[in-house]
């Protein structure tokens, strides 16, 4: 990746990279930096991502690690 | 069982009560209670959404009672008091029940508690509602003249101010001359006007305007009546006594200077002045200046004298001054413009040249002002020199703690302010006072010049430390405030005052001197004595209902009959 | 409708003067420029020194604004101009933008937010998180309505003949919804899988991300669209509209416009009947396409899509006279019978057998016709698409070798430029500034063409340079067939007798409406443009089955209703779209592939189609253009059907009597300390940012690193960025920054109990009532506070950050410290929203662009215009408490100078 991208180009990603973070959460909750090891993303992107997938309905946070790190999983579409 | 229909709305605050209280655990808990037809959560019950979303439950649902669970009513009451209004509910007919500041905010530890909490105050809430009726509010036609107690420029400006909307004044100086302390200033921080004429040009506006009559050796002695038909009584000269029939009053009484003791910071030697000292020198020197017929060549100014004083200082002020930063700063510059080849020191512990009063500062540095900030635990130290000099010593931090040694020809305190002795005026018009004993606003933000006391308004120095055009922006605040009231030609109080059952009032005259609100008095009634309360004048306080022997007061909107059954509502059940 | 006193911001101190003076008993106006009142108050977590939140001091304060009697509230408004009139009034234009949400439908709900296909950053949350470009502010915004934002048309949407929702359906592919994406294309063509092949996309040409790597292949985005729709739903989703209506139309000729007018006519309930003259439905997209571009089977599809309504198609049926349809009991008919005669060379040989029209020839071999080119020499005479479509054609047919021929040089060539290569990839020559002219065989079969040279001379009325023949270079060519391509035209005579034909054949119509002289028959397509777009032409078959509709409902062609049709937003300037993001992440365009060329060439198809993942990276290279992507998701989802997307803006222009400007502030842009790093070390933040971290409406699931999500436990404020500071040309103290940084040092203790706080600062400044108490609790309560200035921060690996400064109380010594999270108290800036809106007077500033308070020791809030007054942060940095006060005291001035003004008259 080139550098520090523009803030308004990540967050227009999130409707691209949602099905993926979706998918890797379907192994089991995962914190930011996991997800970011998993979609091969840097974590700042992600969490932009993530937060903004929280903010409209489509993953819930999911306890604690003892780092500090909350855990993400997906919200079940029913529950949506 | 009951026959009303209640709506319940228990409020999640944003997470400020849902956060620790289970909302939705209160709402199952209390939706089955009788009388009740809605019961729902809300994210913000007082946003726009969630009163529109009541507006339509008790339009649709027919509601006849209102309960709202969030707040505190300190907050909200008249919010949803109007919500109500516009649903076409009397507003009566609501109860408010503060989950949050009794039930969020002092268990964050015990949510279950907190939850359980929540339930017994929403079920006494709902049961208290289930006995209300129909009140309506007091109307009571305002008169459009306000007194304004002080005429320093605060007085001044508002009473201008008020005229200008069309309402008249009276306005009541304590002092011989009207003016206050701006009236004996000279130049003025920011923008270098004259104080003194400044005031002579209000006072000259003043006396131009007949709806505005000036009383100066004024003092308030007696006050009666309530917001938009008070009665004052000044006296004028020590002998006149006036009765004015005002419908606001506005108090506009000022500060006191800070007196420092003896030997603070080497007060009462020669050479220690105040800042107001200083600054009157400074008024009336032309070139160098000079002092005692010596020129003064060295100025050291000591910051935060009879301000932030910490926890040794018994009673000490706590507070910041405010003003004093920067009349101090801008002191120095005026000195140097008076001599550029005066030495200044500024021993200071935090500079607060707030906004655009930092360009004062930035000119005092660029003169050649020199700054040293000390620690409020090692505060500058002043001793008597040789050749009547005065050796200030102090540790300067922002040299790495290196202790300078400055002889100084004068010593300036920059002295802060202190609440004016005003207990008579506080006594009469039963004015809140804060913890720092500067007269207390209901609310900084929502509320910021009025006091607990209606249509009685506090604005200037005597609500806190300001300068000149801040107590001026006050007072013009208080000019709104009581143009809102009085412009629109009355005021509605609240009809939660006592009432008499005449059948049982045996007229023993207790309840009459219970009461201190002189509210309560005899009448005739078809040959029999009985209480009867001034409706204007009953503030409800519920002070005369447990003293009549023969139970025959009451307090509407929380009768005995109320009280018990939010008792019951609280002990409902056991967790 | 006339006010006393107009309010122009509603922040808090707007609020507070509109307040007080509807409580007086004037009449109020408040503009306010977004979507709900509240200013930046409402955006804090709690405000000092009370510690109340920010929402239960604001909510009732905005509630009351927008109910109280003598208050009207305008939101996503702005004032354009205020001019002082002859009667002294002041004359304020304001602008209200269009939200595109009926108001009065609008619950509040949220669904299209929800829903919406667009992430743009939530400048109510500081850009740390998304919003979508249908949203609700905030969660207590008043009104709680709705807006969409929507900065115009995009140029892909804009530019499409056929109005399709290019930017929709590319933001729908980007979000996995390819069936949504597929009913949008459908809401404006049926022929989905045809265009997604064949149209020559305009769209793309006009692509903002063309500026960039290149466009998005928004053509192929639709095949994919179309090929995953088809593969699951071999059958339409649909059947006959419910909406049934009496009144007969026949459509003559099925091709593209033909069956995109029944298409829509059938919606609406009507009988449609297409007289189809060829042997199979479906024009040119049958005839004339070869089928390695265009597969019979998508057009067999697509044609399904229109038949699936109860259009019903007669093939092999040629109508020439059109009175009688109308005999027959059709009300209406649409002309849409195509360009299918060819011009002709005049030249000598032209009727020899072997000489045949392209369009001919096309037919003959789409219809199934066996024809074998086998070891043929073929000569194609023009250089338009056709002629390359012959060409590759005559290839696959087995000829050993294809000429094309044309007058003019590559350059000047009509066919598209892929086209032309790929006709050259599969061994096609060409033969550029040669003619034909004249055609040699025996026994009435052609054997020679005889050419000649051109040269390019002067350019002709259309610019082209035309084509001067060389004398004497004369040329022959052995060949077996001469394919004629240079033009296509109507065949009209048929209609003549009824209807007026231009010069070219082409039918006469009303441009506007399609409608010809007689007034039960409207044309379009080819057959009135010339030969034109595959997406022209079904543009015109719904712009025919909209004004047919028309005039079969009696209503006026010229009505409000007839000129709402394909009402489109402005389009939106692509150079601004560029500009909006200060770089950009390389996105190459996926390749266009092909099948892999071999000697042997068929009919397959020749581009691959884009994988899944293609598509959707394609689509995310989209730059949302306009913002909003018109890809109708929230017009389906709302329950309260508010969505009105044609919404205008309106212009209203009052008189009042008095002005108060309380435009607020502008936080200090951080990026301009770029020694702190914010915008590059994420877990800088601003204290703006912190409270919105720190509210109950806050971004995240509470205080989180921007970098990693982590709690933060260390957490260090940098106090007057941006303030006291020369180096950024501001000079002056904030006023708030010492505050507002001791209250969230207050809060976050409150939130993280194991956090640490560090406040690095000059000079503390809690100076206002309560203010220094507030800072001394926040001390007791372990907030640390440093001296000292912090001079750079750099950041590590783990997103931890290392902060310089001198450590002033301790010696001055330069040291480090490491924190997890760095806030930077930004300062107040002025905002310049108010400076120019004064047309014939000056509204001065000073010297840091705040208002200019004129006589501030007596008039606090005047300013230099006489009967405008300022309130609160817009004349410089003020906290809560003296915006208010502030506030209240130009309400009380501008209501002495509305009874002043009432008096003189």
């Amino acid at each position: 990746m080139d550098g520090i991208r523009d803030v308004r180009e990540i967050i227009r990603e999130e409707m691209v990279m949602r099905d993926r973070i979706l998918e890797v959460l379907q192994e089991g909750s995962k914190t930011v930096p996991e997800i970011a090891d998993a979609i091969e993303y840097p974590s700042p992107e992600v969490m932009y991502w993530v937060m903004g997938m929280r903010k409209y309905g489509y993953v819930t946070e999911d306890g604690q690690t003892d780092e500090g790190y909350f855990l993400y999983r997906p919200v079940k579409e029913e529950a949506k | 069982m009951s026959d009303r229909r209640i709506g319940v709305y228990i409020c999640h605050c944003g997470g400020n009560i849902s956060d620790y209280v289970n909302v939705d655990k209160v709402k199952e808990a209390v939706q089955d209670e009788p009388g009740v037809v809605v019961a729902k959560t809300s994210m913000f019950t007082c946003s726009d959404a969630g009163q529109q979303d009541i507006i339509r439950d008790i339009k649709e649902q027919n509601l006849d009672g209102l309960v709202v669970a969030s707040c505190s009513p300190k907050l909200h009451l008249h919010t949803f008091r109007d919500v109500a209004k516009r649903a076409g509910l009397n507003p009566y007919q609501y109860t408010q029940v503060n989950i949050r500041e009794q039930c969020s905010w002092t268990h964050t530890d015990d949510h279950e508690g907190a939850t359980e909490k929540a339930i017994r105050l929403v079920r006494a809430g709902i049961n208290r509602t289930n006995l209300t009726e129909p009140l309506h509010s007091i109307k009571i036609n305002t008169v459009p003249k306000v007194l304004i107690i002080g005429a320093g420029i605060a007085g001044l400006r508002a009473a201008i101010g008020l005229n200008d909307i069309g309402i008249a004044v009276y306005l009541a100086e304590k002092e011989q001359e009207p003016g206050g302390w701006v009236a004996g200033f000279g130049k003025m921080y920011p923008h270098g006007r004259n104080g003194k004429e400044i005031i002579n040009q209000l006072v000259n506006e003043v006396k131009k305007r007949d709806s505005i009559t000036l009383f100066t050796q004024a003092e308030v002695i007696d006050k009666t009546g309530s917001v938009g038909d008070f009665r004052v009584k000044i006296r004028v000269r020590d002998q006149e006594e006036i009765a004015l029939h005002v419908g606001a009053i506005i108090t506009a009484t000022g500060f006191n200077a800070y007196k420092p003791h003896e030997d603070e910071y080497g007060y009462g030697m020669d050479g220690v002045v105040t800042l107001a000292e200083f600054k009157k020198l400074l008024d009336k020197s032309e070139g160098k200046i000079i002092r005692q017929g010596k020129e003064i060549k060295n100025v050291v100014y000591v910051y935060c004298v009879g301000s932030r004083q910490g926890d040794e200082a018994e009673d000490g002020n706590r507070y910041c001054s405010r003003y004093c930063c920067n009349a101090a700063v801008h002191s120095s510059i005026q000195a140097l413009e008076k001599n550029p080849q005066v030495h200044q020191y500024h021993l200071f512990r935090d500079m607060r040249t707030y906004g655009k009063f930092e360009l004062l500062l930035n000119d005092a540095l660029k003169r050649g002002s020199i700054f040293l900030k000390f620690d409020e635990n090692e505060p500058p130290q002043i001793t008597k020199g040789a050749n009547g000099t005065l050796n200030v010593t102090v540790k300067d931090l922002l040299t790495f703690g290196e202790e300078v040694e400055i002889e100084a020809d004068l010593v300036v305190l920059a002295t802060g302010m202190v609440p004016k002795e005003n207990q008579k005026l506080v006594d009469i018009l039963k004015l809140p006072v804060g913890r720092d004993r500067f007269f207390n606003e209901i609310h900084p933000k929502l509320r910021p010049v009025e006091t607990v006391v209606d249509g009685v308004y506090i604005c200037g120095t005597c609500q806190g430390p300001k300068n000149s055009a801040e107590s001026v922006a006050s007072a013009l605040a208080a000019v709104s405030q009581s143009a809102a009231i009085l412009k629109k030609g009355y005021v509605e109080l609240e009809p939660l005052i006592a009432m008499v059952n005449r059948e049982a009032c045996t007229w023993c005259g207790e309840c009459e001197t219970a009461c201190p609100y002189t509210a309560i008095s005899k009448e005739q009634v078809q040959g029999k004595e009985v209480a009867k309360i001034h409706e204007a004048l009953c503030k409800g306080c519920g002070g005369c209902i447990p003293i009549c022997p023969n139970h025959a007061l009451d307090l509407k909107g929380y009768t005995d009959g109320q009280m018990k059954a939010m008792i019951d509502g609280l002990l409902k059940e056991k967790f | 409708m006339n006010y006393d006193v107009l309010v122009i911001g509603s922040g808090i101190g707007g609020m507070e003067s509109a307040l007080k003076l509807g409580d007086m008993g004037y009449k109020v106006l408040v503009v306010e420029k977004e979507a709900s009142v509240g200013g930046k108050m409402i955006l804090l977590s709690k405000v000092f020194p009370t510690l109340d939140c920010a929402s239960c001091i604001s909510t009732p304060k905005m509630a009351s604004t927008i109910h109280h009697p003598n208050i009207d509230v305008m939101t996503y408004s702005e004032v354009k101009e205020i001019k002082r009139n002859k009667a002294g009034k002041f004359e304020v234009t304001v602008l209200k933008k269009p939200t595109f949400i009926n108001e009065n439908l609008c619950t509040g709900c949220r669904e299209c937010e929800m829903n919406c296909n667009v992430a743009v950053p939530d400048q109510f949350n500081f850009d740390m998180v998304a919003r979508r470009a249908a949203y609700i502010a905030f969660p207590q915004s008043v009104p709680k309505k709705a807006v969409i934002e929507r900065e115009g048309t995009s140029p892909c949407t804009y530019t499409c003949p056929a109005g399709i929702k290019a930017h929709g359906y590319t933001a729908l592919v980007r979000g996995g919804k390819y069936e949504e994406a597929f009913n949008l294309v459908l809401e404006n063509a049926p022929l989905v899988g045809s265009l997604g092949r064949a149209c020559y996309a305009p769209c793309e040409g006009e692509c903002a991300r063309g500026r960039l790597e290149g466009p998005i292949s928004i053509r192929r985005i639709k095949r994919f669209v179309a090929d995953e729709y088809y593969k699951d739903h071999v059958q339409p989703a649909y059947g006959v509209s419910e909406e049934r209506k009496d009144k007969k139309v026949a459509v003559v000729g099925s091709g593209p416009a033909g069956l995109t007018a029944a298409f829509f006519l059938a919606r609406k309930g009507y009988p449609v009947t297409i007289f189809e003259a060829a042997s199979e439905p479906g024009g040119m997209l049958r005839t004339a396409i070869p089928s390695y571009r265009l597969p019979k089977d998508v057009v067999d599809r697509d044609i399904r899509n229109v038949t699936a309504l109860g259009v019903e198609i007669k093939t092999g049926v040629r109508i020439d006279d059109l009175n009688e349809l109308k005999d027959q009991g059709y009300e209406a008919i649409f002309v849409a019978s195509g360009t299918h005669g060819t011009r002709k060379m005049e030249i000598e040989g032209e009727n020899l057998g072997g000489v045949i029209s392209c369009i001919d020839f096309l037919r003959e071999v789409n219809l199934g016709k066996d024809v074998s080119l086998k070891d043929k020499t073929v000569v194609v005479v023009g250089g338009g698409n056709v002629a390359i479509d012959s060409a590759r054609v005559a290839v696959r047919l087995g000829a050993k070798k294809v000429i094309v021929q044309y007058r003019r040089s590559r350059a000047e060539m009509p066919a598209h430029d892929w086209e032309i290569q790929a006709a050259e990839d599969e061994g096609i020559e060409f033969e550029y500034l040669s003619t034909p002219v004249k055609y040699t065989g025996s026994g009435g079969i052609l054997a020679q063409v005889e050419s000649i040279k051109m040269e390019l001379g002067e350019p002709d009325a259309g610019g082209r340079r035309k084509p001067v023949p060389v004398k004497g270079s004369e040329y022959r060519t052995e060949v077996d067939m001469v394919i004629t391509a240079i033009g296509l035209e109507p065949e009209t005579k048929a209609f003549q007798k009824l209807l007026q034909v231009n010069s070219n054949e082409t039918l006469v119509v009303n441009p506007e409406t399609l409608q010809t002289s007689v007034p039960h028959v409207f044309a379009g397509g080819d057959v009135v443009t010339g030969p034109s777009m595959i997406v022209e032409a079904v543009g015109q078959g719904r712009k025919a089955a909209f004004f047919i509709d028309c005039f079969l409902n009696d209503e006026s062609l010229e009505g409000v209703h007839a000129r709402e049709y394909e009402y489109k937003m402005p389009v939106v300037d692509k150079d601004k779209v560029i500009a909006r993001q200060q770089n950009y992440r390389k996105l190459i365009p996926v390749a266009n592939n092909k099948t892999l060329l071999s000697k042997d060439l068929d009919f397959t198809e020749t581009e691959l189609p884009l994988t899944e993942e293609e598509a959707r990276y394609s689509a995310g290279r989209c730059l949302d253009c306009g913002v909003c992507s018109e890809c109708q998701t929230c017009v389906h989802t709302c329950p309260a059907k508010a969505i009105d997307l044609s919404m205008k803006e309106e212009k209203k222009v009052v008189e009042v009597g008095s002005v108060i400007v309380s435009t607020g502030f502008n936080l200090f842009p951080a990026k301009l300390k770029p020694q702190y790093g914010y915008g590059k070390y994420k877990n800088v933040i601003t204290g703006m940012q912190m409270d919105r971290l720190l509210s109950p409406t806050r971004p995240y699931n509470t205080v989180l690193r921007p970098h990693d999500g982590k709690v933060p436990e260390n957490i260090a404020y940098v106090l007057c960025t941006g303030s006291r500071d020369q180096a950024v040309n501001n000079s002056l103290c904030s006023g708030v920054c010492c505050m507002y940084s001791v209250k969230q040092n207050q809060l976050i203790m409150g939130a993280l109990p194991l956090a640490d706080v560090t406040v690095y600062y000059i000079d503390v400044r809690a100076f206002g009532k309560g203010y220094e108490e507030f800072y001394q609790q926040a001390k007791d309560m372990g907030a640390n506070f440093v001296k000292g200035r912090i001079a750079g921060i750099r950041e590590k690996d783990d997103g931890n950050l290392t902060l310089f400064y001198e450590d002033i109380n301790n010696g001055g010594k330069v040291m480090e410290a490491e924190h997890d999270l760095v806030v930077l108290s930004v300062g107040l800036l002025a905002s310049p929203d108010a400076k120019n809106l004064f047309q014939n007077a000056s509204l001065e500033t000073d010297e840091h662009f705040f208002v200019k308070e004129i006589d501030e020791d007596i008039s606090p809030a005047r300013t230099s215009i006489e009967g405008v007054f300022v309130a609160g942060a817009a004349s410089g940095a003020k906290d809560i408490p003296d915006s208010i006060l502030h506030a209240g005291a130009a309400a009380a001035q501008a209501a002495a100078y509305v009874e002043r003004t009432r008096m003189k008259k």
